[in-house]
């Protein structure tokens, strides 16, 4: 209990410490006034829309201005969109979990066994064709692998769109695509953490006791390979966001990824700084969740 | 005539690595009765392990390779056994316990679990008789208050309670042989003398014969019928225990015996002769402590010595036994 509440102040203490970085970013960005103004508009003018917008008062009271705003949800109006900030980032975000999630799902179905096998068989053919995938799959920049998705798939063989939201066939290319790096990074993860736990006096024992070699491994050694596979899942799951910018882009899928590339494009800073803290606040979550989940399965993290 | 538990023939266990290819078990016979303690001394490197894991068909892979011999379990050659066939006999026929109960326990299972699990691949037990047999094996190990302790993890306990539950989960489908490499090593000694005694205990209670590897023979004195002495991958010698403790054949036994610590310290050192073991990857000829013996001849640089039978169960390997045994 203590844990969690310990683990739970630490996730509120991240998160203020980005509302000010977000904050502070907005402030170096230029002159808010000079986006939002009409050139022509006077001094006079000027000192008027700098009172209305609070820009008039201390860093301080702005800062706690923006925190309190925030907290309901506030980042101001949309310059490009003209609607609330929050709202246009949240419309764009379903979007953008469909395509996590899916490509989370398949990576980790496909990578944890495929990791599992090939540290149990170790210099076997999945082995090495895994290690052959995960050179590519590590190297490669992810742009370059969408591209070559879509000349394969979509140009050349035309059995999928190259762009678009749409039914199931829209979304196999960037769910490919920003499960890739994962795939091949969750599979060398669970491939060294299950070699390392496949050599240790409990799994000889276990040998030792007649217990079937299906379970020694996937329950007896996966299980303390867990912790580790956890956590490189929920990095994984931040490291998609970041992704999702790119492979967005490429697909024209319309998420936060793409979302963020084209506010800044439009200097539309309240959606970035809505988008940014957001997205802050769900990176906080996911490792406030792994954190909870490494204590669940490891009751040396629990019991202290 | 009746047939011994185990019968191990001029078994051969070599290991292929990289730098060459490890003799670490090189025609070693031995056998165990049914429900006797046969002790298996010597210094560290000496073979002991390798000879108890090729017992159990589970040699460091890829490396470890039975390369020779027999090793009979009640008349049945374990060395031509299937893999699926071995899974059967582990844990049920024979079990094994290893030297370090720090990190002998799975740390994410509970030991409730953990003892329950030959029980459940062997026995096939229903959940609520897994239970109480659990518990049955816990106090039986003189865990206190197992119907608490079945909850517990394996970092909750100290090293002396591991090492019992280790036992508990060795003997939980009552096999005739137990190998024990080392057990009370990592132990304190007033731990060490309370878990021997516990052993003890066990074997008069369960008709249980036990091998225990050891380099102390502070512990061989407490718990071995007979005593087989390795060396460099061979048994050079092997007696009653009080036959070697009085009348020690082999000059390395002597050795061994002259830098035994006292019985009441720790004995977590290895004993200390002159000089080095040999290496296991050359060619080796002749006796194979020769380079270290005080007493060795040309012959004993030559040839490998004929086992020799110096009176009733106890045999020796040495060129100059008779001489020795005089002297002793
Ligand atoms: N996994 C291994 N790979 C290569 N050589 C090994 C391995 N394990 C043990 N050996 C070698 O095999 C020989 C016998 O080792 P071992 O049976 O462990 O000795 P003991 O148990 O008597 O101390 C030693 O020379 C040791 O260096
Ligand atoms: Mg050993």
């Amino acid at each position: 209990m203590d844990y969690v509440l310990q683990r739970l102040l630490h996730g509120v203490l991240t998160l203020l410490a980005v509302t000010i970085v977000v904050f502070l970013l907005s402030r170096l960005s230029g002159d808010p006034l000079s986006l939002i103004l009409d050139p022509a508009a006077t001094a006079a003018d000027r000192a008027v829309e700098l009172a209305r917008l609070g820009l008039d008062r201390s860093y301080i009271d702005q800062y706690l201005i923006f925190l309190g705003n925030a907290l309901g949800g506030d980042f101001g109006e949309s310059i490009f969109y003209k609607a609330p900030a929050f709202s246009v980032f949240m419309q764009h975000l379903p979007a953008t979990l469909e395509l996590g999630v899916v490509a989370i799902a398949v990576s980790a179905a496909i990578a944890i066994p495929a990791g599992v096998v090939s540290a149990v068989r170790k210099g076997g053919i999945l082995d090495t064709a895994a290690k052959a995938f995960a050179l590519t799959g590590q190297s490669a920049p992810i742009f370059w692998i969408a591209l070559m998705l879509v000349l394969v798939f979509s140009v050349v063989l035309g059995w999928l769109p190259t762009s678009g939201r749409g039914g199931l066939s829209h979304l196999v290319l960037p769910a490919l695509t920003l499960g890739w790096y994962s795939n091949a990074f969750l599979m060398r993860v669970t491939r060294s953490s299950m070699l390392d736990v496949l050599d240790a006096d409990y799994i000889r024992l276990a040998r030792l006791e007649g217990l079937p070699e299906r379970r020694i491994v996937w329950v007896h050694a996966l299980k303390n390979a867990a912790g580790t596979i956890v956590t490189t899942l929920g990095l994984m799951t931040i490291s998609l966001v970041t992704g999702a910018v790119v492979t967005e882009t490429v697909f024209a899928w319309p998420g936060v990824g793409r979302l963020i590339v084209e506010s800044i494009f439009h200097r539309d800073f309240p959606v970035v700084q809505a988008a940014v803290t957001v997205i802050a606040a769900i990176v906080i979550l996911i490792n406030l969740a792994v954190d909870l989940i490494f204590a669940w399965i490891d009751p040396r993290v629990r019991l202290g | 005539m009746t047939q011994p538990l185990l019968k191990v023939d001029d078994l051969r266990t070599y290991l292929f690595t990289r730098n060459g290819i490890v003799r670490a078990v090189d025609g070693v016979s031995f056998h165990v009765d049914a429900g006797e303690t046969l002790g298996i001394v010597g210094e560290s490197g000496s073979g002991k392990s390798m000879t108890a894991l090729s017992i159990q068909r589970l040699l460091p892979r890829p490396a470890g390779r039975i390369v020779g011999g027999e090793i009979r379990l009640e008349g049945e050659d374990l060395v031509a056994k299937s893999e699926r066939q071995m899974s059967a006999i582990r844990g049920r026929s024979m079990a094994m316990i290893l030297q370090d109960p720090m990190s002998s326990l799975n740390p994410v299972f509970t030991i409730g679990q953990q003892v329950s699990d030959p029980l459940r691949t062997h026995r096939k037990l229903p959940p609520g008789e897994l239970r109480k047999a659990v518990e049955r094996l816990l106090e039986m190990v003189r865990i206190p208050a197992p119907q608490t302790r079945v909850n517990d993890y394996p970092h909750q306990m100290s090293g002396g309670m591991r090492q019992r539950i280790v036992g508990a989960i060795a003997l939980s489908c009552e096999p005739k042989l137990l190998i024990a490499d080392e057990p009370t090593t990592a132990l304190d000694v007033t731990v060490q003398a309370q878990y021997l005694r516990l052993l003890r205990d066990l074997q008069a209670r369960l008709g249980l014969a036990i091998i225990m590897i050891t380099h102390d023979f502070g512990v061989v004195a407490r718990i071995c019928d007979r005593v087989a002495v390795m060396y460099a991958g061979r048994i050079v010698e092997t007696a009653a225990t009080t036959t070697l403790f009085d009348r020690p054949a082999h000059p390395y036994t002597q050795a061994l015996m002259r830098s035994m610590p006292r019985l009441d310290q720790r004995s977590d050192r290895l004993p200390a002769i002159d000089g080095q073991p040999p290496d296991l990857r050359q060619t080796l000829t002749g006796c194979r402590f020769a380079p270290r013996c005080a007493h060795a001849s040309d012959i004993c640089r030559q040839q490998y010595p004929e086992m020799t039978v110096v009176s009733p169960g106890h045999a020796v390997n040495c060129w100059h036994a008779d001489r020795m045994m005089a002297a002793s």
